[in-house]
């Protein structure tokens, strides 16, 4: 009989036991499961291979990052690097007056094409309220073809996501990561092709078409593919295009390259893309070089 | 014997409550220094890019994620030459903490996809990567040294 009237007390404790097990399995299991579920994440397909991959710095060129202030994404530009512009000779539209200079509300009905180093740009220079369909090894071809613009499973192509939104100005800079295509009237055909289909697609912008930027020294004089002298000719071939295509080009190597050439030495660790301080220079050189529609 | 027994379970009771009770509280009464907690990280690792603070980031372009349901944030960014990233959130009080981490972790199987073919060290760091979840913060790093971070989170909670 005594061991009967136990019977409640050894139920409660067998079930406030479970309970609590319960409780801390769960509130533990959220944690688990939030640190680990993305490693159940499946692998997307392979698509098509871009080409340009940055090499790792050497082991000793690593240096210990140290926390950069808020106030020097902000600081003024006049404590930018001093660049010297050249004249105009070298852009088809070489008419006096052809540029004007404008200030950041000329963006704000801009669109932005472009690989990783565009990416940095949107991320580094400054720049508010301009729209950025980008994506890491970006080229012409798969600007067409590869769905890249959006998040999860919502994404479509570059030409896709422009039909989405009128804009006022649409620049454009690939070209780096198709430098190893074996055949580079491929990469004009399908260049031309792009700029038809942004045309089509933006009747009323007006089309900017950026300069390749070069590469460093130590990047360029290492690089059988990625170097200075094969981005040069391809740069060419692009200002010819732009000439064909009646937009605008512009050579944003008047600002970011020495005089030999090569990406200015500072501006990049790993000789390809920019770091903050040259990214606003090239958010500032972009706001001297926009058409003056009234020439 | 019965009123031994009687003392056992009480005991128990109490025991088993205190810790249940112990744990939700330490869920969700974290607060953490994130300017402290990415300084020690970046003093502590040795990151191939350069990372900078990114002070006017949209949280909504790059993330995915409403500003609106952020309370607070810090972001650091490279050149784009490598994956490694800082972004510690912390969530609004009226916001599902688990709608905001099934956002980042679209941020992080987007990024992981962006890497793929691209850059192989790269896509594996962001493979390894996971959201820690701290209370109401939400802390990812994209690192060479995992271990750093998780030590230095570790270290933030003291």
């Amino acid at each position: 009989m005594s061991s009967r009237k136990n019977h409640p007390s050894l139920y409660l404790l067998l079930f406030i036991v479970f309970v609590s097990v319960v409780f801390l399995m769960g509130s533990h299991w959220s944690l688990l499961h939030t640190q680990e579920s993305k490693n159940d994440l499946e692998t997307l397909a392979v698509l098509e291979k871009p080409i340009t991959e940055p090499e790792s710095e050497p082991e000793q060129s690593k240096v210990k990052n140290v926390p950069i202030p808020s106030r020097d994404i902000r600081e003024p530009l006049s404590d930018l690097p001093e660049i010297v512009y050249e004249s105009d000779k070298r852009f088809n539209l070489s008419a006096e007056g052809v540029w004007k200079t404008v200030d950041e509300t000329y963006f704000q009905d801009a669109v932005f094409i472009g690989d990783s180093r565009t990416q940095g740009f949107q991320i580094q220079s400054g720049i508010k309220n301009a729209t950025f369909f980008t994506a890491k090894g970006l080229m012409v071809n798969t600007a067409l073809s590869k769905p890249v613009i959006g998040k999860g499973e919502h994404k479509v192509t570059v030409v896709d996501a422009l039909k989405n939104k009128a804009f006022g100005k649409v620049y454009i800079m690939l070209g780096i990561n198709e430098l190893g295509w074996p055949d580079d009237s491929e990469f004009v055909k399908t260049y031309a092709k792009l700029i038809d289909a942004v045309i089509a697609s933006q009747p009323n912008a007006i089309v900017y078409i950026q300069s390749i930027i070069n590469v460093s020294e130590e990047k360029s004089s290492k690089d059988p593919v990625y170097n200075n002298k094969n981005i040069a000719h391809y740069n060419e071939l692009i200002q010819k295009l732009a000439t064909e295509k009646e937009v605008v080009y512009i050579d944003l190597n008047e600002v970011l390259a020495d005089p030999s050439g090569n990406l200015y030495k500072e501006a990049s660790n790993d000789g390809v893309h920019l770091n903050p301080v040259y990214c606003k220079v090239w958010y500032r050189f972009l706001k001297t070089r926009a058409l003056n529609q009234e020439v | 014997m019965t009123a031994i027994r009687k003392f056992v379970v009480f005991s128990l009771l109490i025991a088993l409550i205190g810790i249940a009770a112990g744990c939700a509280r330490s869920d969700k009464n974290v607060t953490i220094n994130l300017e402290a907690l990415a300084n020690s990280i970046l003093e502590q690792t040795l990151f191939e890019d350069t990372l900078s603070l990114i002070d006017n980031i949209s949280l909504e372009i790059n993330f995915g994620v409403k500003p609106e349901t952020i309370e607070e944030s810090l972001v650091y960014m490279g050149t784009g030459a490598t994956a490694e990233m800082i972004a510690f959130f912390k969530v609004a009080p009226d916001t599902d903490v688990s709608e905001v981490i099934k956002t980042l972790e679209v941020y992080l199987s987007d990024s992981e996809s962006a890497w793929d073919d691209y850059n192989p060290a790269a896509y594996d760091m962001v493979k390894q990567t996971t959201i820690v979840k701290k209370g109401r913060y939400l802390l990812i790093c994209i690192t060479p040294d995992k271990a750093v971070f998780e030590k230095a989170v570790e270290a933030a909670l003291e």
